[in-house]
């Protein structure tokens, strides 16, 4: 099965080398995001969701998903309409006003050709709020770590865990 | 009868002048002049000095460079005269419209009477213009608008 | 010599038969060849304002501007050349090249196409989103491919809105038990 990452939201402290490592990786062009929500960071990249909206309203069949599960745009094939934009459920899609092409998250697909981790997870070193792995050993090891309650997998794909923090819900709007 | 149009009523001569035009334009001019199109039909024919003209056939998107020898020629043109901008380039500045080597078009520099577009115009295109400078011809081209919320009504 | 004088004699026959090579043109119409192309034409029908033909354009002539709650879409054709991108990139083919090539004008203000478009805004924040044809066509693809999506409500929020709302929605979050 295709390895995935495991966000824990209450150990990020926003310290943005996350996304520095992403606009590294993608030539200062990054698709990782940290939206702030109520003393909490959410990371905004995308979760390569099973039944993707941006996948089915692409008209140019430019945003398509590979055999491994990875979600990605072929900038040569956009046209720049901006459709998947507005069909993506966790905002992770953004427009690229320089090239003219929207840009999303490709889980760094020229590293994980040579068996590395995405620059994100590589990067968060500080804090370890990202880890990389497969999905059984990622639950398996939040259960050691007992942090195994409300770990959602957003969207549903083979993308992100996300664990939320209890305090998230109740003041986040 | 306006005197302008008096003043055109016979042959008129033309001059070319490539203001900096990639050639694509000026072929087509000469494509104009050959027999299957034959604008001598209509008395118009290329002269060899703005001195002699009537008109002046204007290519390209007048570069830095050419201004000033533009001026001079529409100078040296006997009144009353007669601008045709021919192509894309002279008409708006083609896609060299914003760039720091070129004036972004024709009428930058001189008052036009007539923009001919197109990369390149077919010949049978600026023949239609020329008529149509004439008078021999009506213009058909006619802006295109559209605002939603009043088809929204209808 | 006799030779050569039959020689100019067939010469003389051969521009006999030649006849007119002339076009009556423009006093008779002459239409161009079937992959003629002309001045763009824009289907404001089915065009929904997504600037896809501006990004493509080499010349920069097709402008979209937002101002206020209307998106301004407009055509400087002056400096077309009719390359046809516009019409190849459109996704919803409501650019065509029609095979009017007389565009000779003497008010340049005729070589224009302006359209004008409603935007949606986001309903927490206010941010341009996009035009309402673009998020009614997001909305009516979503809901029509297989399988469905039943809850569009997150399409009219903004992208950081959206990644403030998802976990509020169970339908995305889709927590796991471990």
């Amino acid at each position: 099965m295709k390895k995935m990452i495991f966000c824990d939201i209450s150990r990020c402290d926003n310290c943005g080398e996350c996304v520095s490592a992403c606009a590294r990786e993608h030539y200062g062009r990054n698709s990782m995001f940290i939206q702030p929500v109520s003393d909490f960071f959410i990371p905004a990249n995308c979760r390569h969701c099973e039944h993707s909206p941006c996948v089915e309203v692409c008209p140019t069949g430019a945003c398509s998903r590979t055999d491994s599960g990875v979600v990605s745009i072929a900038s040569m094939k956009c046209v720049g309409c901006q459709l998947c934009a507005i069909a993506c459920p966790f905002g992770a899609i953004w427009f690229d006003a320089l090239d003219k092409v929207s840009r999303k998250c490709d889980e760094c697909k020229e590293r994980l050709a040579y068996d590395l981790e995405p620059a994100c997870v590589k990067a968060c070193v500080p804090q370890h709020a990202l880890v990389y792995g497969e999905y059984e050993d990622l639950l398996k090891d939040a259960r050691d770590r007992g942090i195994h309650l409300n770990i959602s997998r957003a969207g549903g794909g083979s993308g992100m865990l996300i664990r939320i923090p209890a305090g998230i819900d109740k003041e986040g709007g | 009868m306006k005197p302008l149009e008096w003043c055109f009523k016979k042959s008129i001569w033309v001059y070319h002048v490539n203001a900096g035009s990639c050639n694509g334009c000026d072929i087509e001019i000469l494509d104009a002049l050959t027999p299957y199109y034959d604008v001598e039909r209509f008395g118009i024919r290329l002269v060899h000095t703005p001195r002699h003209a009537d008109a002046l056939l204007v290519t390209g998107p007048v570069t830095r460079q050419v201004r000033e020898r533009l001026v001079r020629l529409y100078e040296s043109t006997p009144d009353p005269k007669l601008v045709i901008a021919v192509g894309a380039c002279a008409t708006g500045g083609g896609i060299w419209h914003n760039t720091y080597a070129t004036l972004g078009g024709l009428e930058n520099v001189l008052p036009v009477n007539i923009y001919i577009p197109g990369c390149p115009p077919r010949p049978e295109a600026i023949l239609y213009g020329v008529a149509q400078a004439l008078g021999l011809v009506p213009g058909v081209v006619a802006k295109q608008e559209f605002a939603e919320s009043l088809s929204a009504e209808v | 010599m006799l030779k050569h004088t039959i020689s100019e004699l067939k010469e003389a026959l051969i521009c006999l038969e030649a006849g007119q090579v002339t076009l009556p043109y423009p006093f008779q119409p002459h239409p161009p060849e079937g992959e003629f192309r002309g001045k763009p034409v824009l289907n404001s029908r089915k065009c929904m304002s997504c600037g896809a033909c501006a990004n493509a354009c080499p010349a920069r002539l097709i402008s979209i501007q937002d101002n206020g709650s209307i998106r301004t879409l407009s055509f400087n054709l002056r400096r077309c050349t009719f390359c046809g991108l516009c019409r190849d990139a459109c996704p919803q083919e409501a650019i065509t090249l029609s095979s009017q090539f007389e565009l000779s004008t003497v008010t340049p203000e005729d070589l224009s196409i302006h359209a004008e478009f409603g935007l949606v805004n986001c309903r927490e924040c206010g941010k341009v989103i996009g035009t309402q044809r673009q998020v009614a066509l997001v909305k009516d693809k979503l809901q029509t491919c297989e399988p469905g999506f039943d809850d569009t409500g997150y399409v009219d929020l903004c992208n950081s809105c959206k990644r403030r709302a998802f976990i509020h929605n169970p339908a995305l979050l889709m927590e796991v038990k471990a």
